[in-house]
């Protein structure tokens, strides 16, 4: 093995080899998380399934009756709302996490060297097995409201997979501009507040008029939620918003990496 | 074999000043020099002379400016020990998750758990979170996950200074162990002395240059008593000489065995000290001293020419050379000064007294050849003679006390 040091980044099939051979320090860095995370509580991971749970239960309750309308094709408010939500907090919250990670390791990163983007990595995916255990509670609730479970439900890993290696990408990019300017740590919370409310939780995209419809689907996030909702409830899936979503996606989680490869290896110097 | 060739390395860091100003600090400055297998080289400097840099160069944590370096085999790192450990799990999961960060397999990690463990002394503490650790146990178990890196190339830095002087010692052991292993190590600390006992060759930084490298004793002599301040001999011209209207001294200086001037001393040879003098009147009785003073300022020996004939006898005017052998296995080691006088008893006259003349660097290496033969831990004495011993076994007489358990 020869390592040539000249300022010069790696090719990106070495950099892909190398987080191959970490892999083991981001199971690791996952299990830490969520050993420190839940060690010395006794409902365990139970407590992330509250986050989405607890507004879906509150607001469906409060707002059921007047809230049911029929373009949710008849689920129930509070379940409507758990399928939004579930996706939401593990992206907002999953986002959050990593987008700190370069600069709550700031120490790591001086003294040792692995591969950089381990470290959102292991925030996302912390946050992933939580999100796995939302989808598990939102696919319960489902059956136990009646709905049948049908081939479509399919979709929801692929989804899952979708919002995970976005929530990443984009992050990788975050993560990265945060160690050279830090109001991003506090613009970023007021942002994913505002993203939330662009994206269609509370409420049905069919309330939206026809024609601004396209622009509201440029939000990656709509196409997750609506996916959500459709693989479960087989609500109508706009095709052009998914479309849209898939495209700002894509290109929302290049920059991100760009971003990544460009300042990776300034890291150490600059947090 | 060369295990890492650096060439040309470079390091500039931007430099913000008060005007704003663009300004940009040089770190590393052109550096050259390699590291074959089976070796341990020492990085020696002051602070600030770029040590910390060239390593997190070497370990890619920063990138350099310019240059290039390359390594060959597997690095393994080790700035500082338990990075990474986290306070709210146990010694057993820390053990994982730090050799996880130093780039170890699970597969390694399980290979070497019971060895790590055995090295740190810490197995009834492995399932205790290492919050509740004292700091010597948390840095024992460290550099016990680190010591099982098992790499080929191992970069290291202020790390021995852990523990309690058992523990230093395992892990100087075990770093002059990777040396004979045919592993290359690069080590840098300020603890001198560890660099001597450990190191086949150093480097010495300054200001980010590479101000010299070679064996360990020239290298450290070169650090440590520094270039201006550093002659193993001294000269002094007739207004300037030490001395008064009886004598004065015209020079001094400290060599090998082969005659050779030196600043730095192997304890386990012999070495002279020569000084020229000159005696200003006839008939005076005068003894000529040397003292030799630790860099704690305690005279360590001092000796006059009572062995020669004209000990104790008037001299006459003129020019005299004289030589003092310093027999082997007779200082420790460390910084050494020679003060030489000249004095005259009834009444006591001191007509010169050049303190701390000339410096050296006395060195006592640990291959067994010199008095502490491999007891390679600190002594705390100022000399260490070599002496007769007698041990003797006596298999009949009883042992009373022989412990039971």
């Amino acid at each position: 093995m020869e390592i040539v040091i000249d300022g010069r980044r790696l090719p990106l099939k070495r950099q892909l080899a190398e987080y191959w051979e970490y892999r083991g320090l981001l199971r690791h860095l996952v299990l830490k998380e969520l050993k420190v995370r839940y060690r010395h509580t006794a409902l365990g991971i139970v407590w992330s399934l509250a986050q989405p749970l607890l507004p879906a239960l509150i607001l469906g309750g409060v707002f059921g009756r007047a809230l049911t309308r029929p373009d949710a094709a008849g689920v129930p408010y509070g379940l409507f709302l758990l399928a939004g939500l579930v996706p939401w907090s593990f992206f907002s919250s999953a986002v959050s996490m990593a987008s700190g990670a370069f600069v709550s390791n700031g120490y790591v990163l001086t003294k040792v060297y692995f591969p950089r983007a381990v470290l959102p990595a292991a925030s996302v995916l912390t946050l992933a097995v939580e999100f796995a255990g939302g989808c598990l509670v939102l696919c319960g609730w489902a059956m136990a409201a009646g709905w049948p479970v049908r081939l479509s439900w399919l979709w929801l890993p692929v989804l899952f997979l979708a919002s995970a290696l976005f929530a990443f990408l984009i992050s990788i990019g975050i993560a990265s501009l945060n160690v050279l300017h830090r109001d991003i740590r506090h613009a970023l919370p007021f942002l994913l507040q505002i993203w939330m409310y662009a994206t269609p939780i509370l409420y049905s995209p069919l309330l939206v008029p026809q024609r601004w419809r396209w622009l509201f689907g440029l939000n990656p996030m709509t196409g997750i939620v609506l996916g959500f909702r459709h693989a479960l409830f087989a609500t109508p899936f706009d095709l052009r918003m998914g479309a849209a979503s898939a495209c700002t996606a894509l290109l929302a989680a290049i920059a991100g990496l760009t971003v990544f490869l460009r300042f990776q290896d300034a890291l150490a110097e600059r947090v | 074999m060369t295990l890492v060739s650096v060439t040309g390395l470079t390091k500039r860091f931007p430099l913000v000043t008060r005007g704003g100003a663009k300004e940009t600090f040089l770190a590393l400055d052109n550096l050259n020099f390699e590291l074959a297998a089976g070796e341990v080289l020492g990085i020696l400097g002051g602070n600030g002379a770029g040590k910390s840099t060239l390593l997190k160069i070497l370990s890619r944590i920063i990138p350099p400016t310019s240059g290039r370096a390359v390594l060959r085999g597997r690095v393994g790192s080790l700035l500082e020990v338990g990075v990474g450990f986290h306070p709210d799990l146990t010694g057993r999961e820390n053990v994982f998750l730090s050799a996880a960060i130093l780039g170890l397999k699970d597969r390694e990690i399980r290979a070497s758990f019971d060895e790590i463990v055995d090295f740190s002394g810490l197995e009834q503490f492995l399932e205790t979170p290492v919050r509740v650790y004292s700091s010597g146990m948390y840095m024992r178990l460290a550099f016990a996950v680190a010591a099982h890196l098992q790499p080929e190339i191992l970069l290291i830095d202020e790390v021995l200074a852990v523990g309690d002087a058992n523990f230093q010692k395992k892990c100087l052991e075990r770093l002059r162990k990777m040396g004979s292993d045919g592993q290359g190590v690069l080590f840098v600390s300020h603890n001198t002395s560890a660099v001597a006992r450990l190191c086949t060759r150093a480097i010495l930084l300054d200001h980010g240059k590479l101000v010299c490298q070679g064996a360990v004793a020239d290298v450290m002599a070169n650090y440590l008593l520094g270039d201006s301040t550093c002659p193993g001999e001294r000269f002094w011209s007739i207004p300037e000489a030490p001395g008064d209207a009886v004598a004065r001294l015209l020079s001094i200086r400290v060599r090998d065995q082969f005659g050779q001037t030196r600043s730095s001393l192997d304890v386990g040879e012999p070495f002279d000290i020569d000084m020229e003098f000159e005696v200003l009147v006839e008939d005076v009785t005068l003894f000529p001293s040397v003292t030799i003073n630790n860099e704690w300022g305690t005279a360590v020996l001092w000796s006059t020419d009572s062995g020669t004939g004209d000990h104790g006898q008037p001299r006459q005017a003129g020019y005299y050379r004289a030589s003092v052998r310093i027999p082997p296995d007779l200082l420790a080691e460390g910084t050494m000064t020679v003060t030489a006088a000249m004095t005259s008893l009834a009444p006591r006259q001191e007509h010169f007294c050049a303190a701390d003349a000339v410096r050296f660097l006395a060195i006592d290496r640990v291959d067994g050849s010199t008095a502490r033969g491999v007891y390679t831990d600190y002594i705390n004495a100022v000399v260490r003679p070599r002496l007769d011993w007698c041990v003797e076994y006596d298999p009949a007489a009883p042992v009373s006390s022989r412990r039971t358990s």
